[in-house]
């Protein structure tokens, strides 16, 4: 019975991006457009949060890092190499993804508060590095906290969009197939006991390289479009460990380990965000703080969360 | 003489400094359920998990069906036909309790027999059935107890390693337990128990070993251990 309720929601979130694929052609100014852009990007960023932490329970403290180094990527590609948006942006996502691998190796045999430690340094490390590394050794090439400017697009911010969108789409998409295969049994299986996982026969560390390898993965790529798009980074910024803090913040409002938590979650603290920054100036940061206790009061297992216990649905 | 299934020679393990099991040597035969006792800290436990590979030995060997083990992780082990049932259960709390049993079938080899292992299951706990929509986490401890023994049976192990199945249960379903192993025996699957109810495992098994301060003090037939002066003085209160 489940199972048909999944389908039609599947259903209706593919006829939903559909809708959404058109909203270029229907916002009134590029304001608009804008926001909703940085919603669909928050969604996607959000949801590789989910992907890893959500499903494994392994509460990954420095994912801002893969966001970063994709950025990085990007633009070292594009200035000092002149390759191309596209094929850098797919850089982006491998040498990201790899990076993951070559880290997940040695931090995923961490359980709980360690792996978190160990990720919220590895960030910061990463930052150090890009800020530091030039002048260390006296070259020119993350530019320290100079920044990197990248070549300037003609493209307009729908381009941006239609960049973005897929993406997210893809990575909302991943959490389908999570759901719906034994790797996604092997993830929630590690999450409740990771012990009885393994006598179960799951390769634990294999099932949590894979989901925090694409999870960089994906973030790679928005870091590197959002690159694109602002045209400038530097590593403070796309290293911000603010970015880290508002993906758990979404993903937990939307319900962790579920597959429309990111999206609901997303969606609606970028929106409010927007509406009351653009009213309250002064006072919006703590009406949103305000708004998050109460939320995680009332419902401490997330929006989704919460509704997938009331409605005893398995999916959503 | 016929090869056991399951061989240790000599097994060390420690916890850093502390050296918990001291040269261990133990058999299982197919087919025969054969009981580890001992006192709390004797190292019952370090004894399963060195076998299952949660502790890699420092030192001598485990061999199963033929074949050297020592220090394979349990998600290898498992696939080689053996399995746990962990001391407290361990169950699977947000998961349903089909989604439980069909987590114990993951490894491929036991994936295709799914079916048949399920009502297997259900056949010794038909209680599993009545509750196989309901969270893991909704059940009483000998449900529980009951779902990660039907869990370790959906991998179709011919070596099942039960640590203190009786651990916090009511009398009633402590006997409820033991029977269950005894049937599940029957079917030809062999078993290895580590129990501090002396009285019951003892009753059920057929050869026991007893553990005591990470040695192995005693083995014998379990009926002769059980008119030991030494095993009743100290273990049956008799």
């Amino acid at each position: 019975m489940n199972y048909r309720i999944d389908r039609i929601i599947l259903i209706l979130f593919l006829m939903f991006t559909g809708a959404v694929a058109f909203v270029p052609y229907l916002v009134q100014s590029e304001y608009q457009l804008r926001v909703v852009t940085v919603v669909v990007l928050w969604v996607g960023i959000a949801g590789c949060w989910n992907m890893m932490s959500g499903y494994t329970g392994y509460i990954d403290f420095g994912p801002v890092v893969y966001f970063g180094i994709g950025s990085y990527v990007v633009a070292i590609a594009m200035t000092k190499y002149s390759v191309p948006f596209f094929p850098s942006l797919f850089l982006s996502g491998c040498i990201s993804a790899f990076v993951a691998f070559l880290v997940g190796i040695p931090t995923l045999r961490l359980r709980g508060a360690y792996f978190a430690i160990a990720t919220f340094a590895f960030a910061e490390a990463m930052k150090q590095i890009t800020l530091e590394f030039d002048r260390t050794f006296n070259v020119s090439f993350f530019q320290g906290s100079d920044g990197i400017t990248l070549p300037i697009s003609n493209y307009e911010n729908s381009f941006f969009f239609y960049c973005i969108l897929p993406v997210t789409f893809l990575v909302v998409f991943t959490h389908y197939f999570i759901e719906h295969s034994k790797f996604g049994y092997a993830l929630k299986a590690i999450k409740e006991a990771e012990s009885a996982a393994e006598i179960s026969g799951v390769n634990t560390t294999a099932n949590k390289l894979v989901a925090y390898v694409m999870s960089a993965f994906f973030l790679g790529l928005f870091g590197a479009i959002e690159a694109y798009w602002i045209t400038y980074i530097t590593p403070s910024d796309v290293f911000n460990v603010q970015k880290t803090v508002q993906m758990v913040i979404m993903t937990l409002l939307g319900g962790m380990g579920t597959f429309l938590g990111p999206v609901v979650g997303a969606t609606f603290l970028t929106l409010i965000s927007e509406t009351l920054g653009a009213q309250f100036v002064e006072y919006y940061l703590i009406m949103i703080g305000a708004i998050i206790i109460v939320a995680i009061l009332i419902m401490p297992s997330g929006i989704i969360g919460g509704l997938k216990i009331r409605k005893k649905l398995r999916f959503i | 003489m016929e090869e056991p299934l399951l061989k240790l020679e000599k097994v060390n393990v420690s916890y850093r400094d502390v050296q918990v099991l001291h040269g261990i040597d133990l058999e299982v035969y197919s087919s025969e359920i054969v009981t580890v006792i001992g006192p709390n800290g004797a190292g019952k436990s370090t004894l399963l998990n060195s076998i299952i590979g949660f502790e890699a030995p420092n030192d001598g060997s485990v061999i199963f069906n033929g074949k050297v083990i020592t220090g394979i992780p349990p998600e290898d082990t498992v696939k080689l036909g053996m399995t746990i049932v962990p001391e407290g259960a361990r169950v699977f709390t947000e998961m349903t309790v089909l989604d439980n049993l069909k987590m114990g079938s993951y490894i491929k080899t036991s994936r295709a027999y799914r079916k048949e292992s399920l009502e297997l299951v259900f056949n010794f706990f038909p209680r599993l059935h009545e509750r196989m929509k309901q969270k893991g986490g909704t059940l009483s401890g000998g449900e529980r107890q009951m779902l990660a023994i039907g869990r370790a049976l959906m991998s179709r192990p011919s070596l099942l390693l039960l640590d203190e199945p009786s651990l916090g249960l009511a009398p009633l379903l402590v006997t409820k337990v033991f029977e269950t192993i005894v049937e599940i025996s029957a079917t030809g699957l062999t078993v290895l128990l580590v129990e501090q109810n002396v009285h019951y495992s003892l009753e059920i098994s057929k050869r026991a070993y007893v553990l005591e301060n990470g040695k192995i003090v005693n083995h014998g037939l379990s009926k002769d251990l059980m008119g030991n002066e030494y095993i009743k003085k100290s273990y049956l209160a008799i």
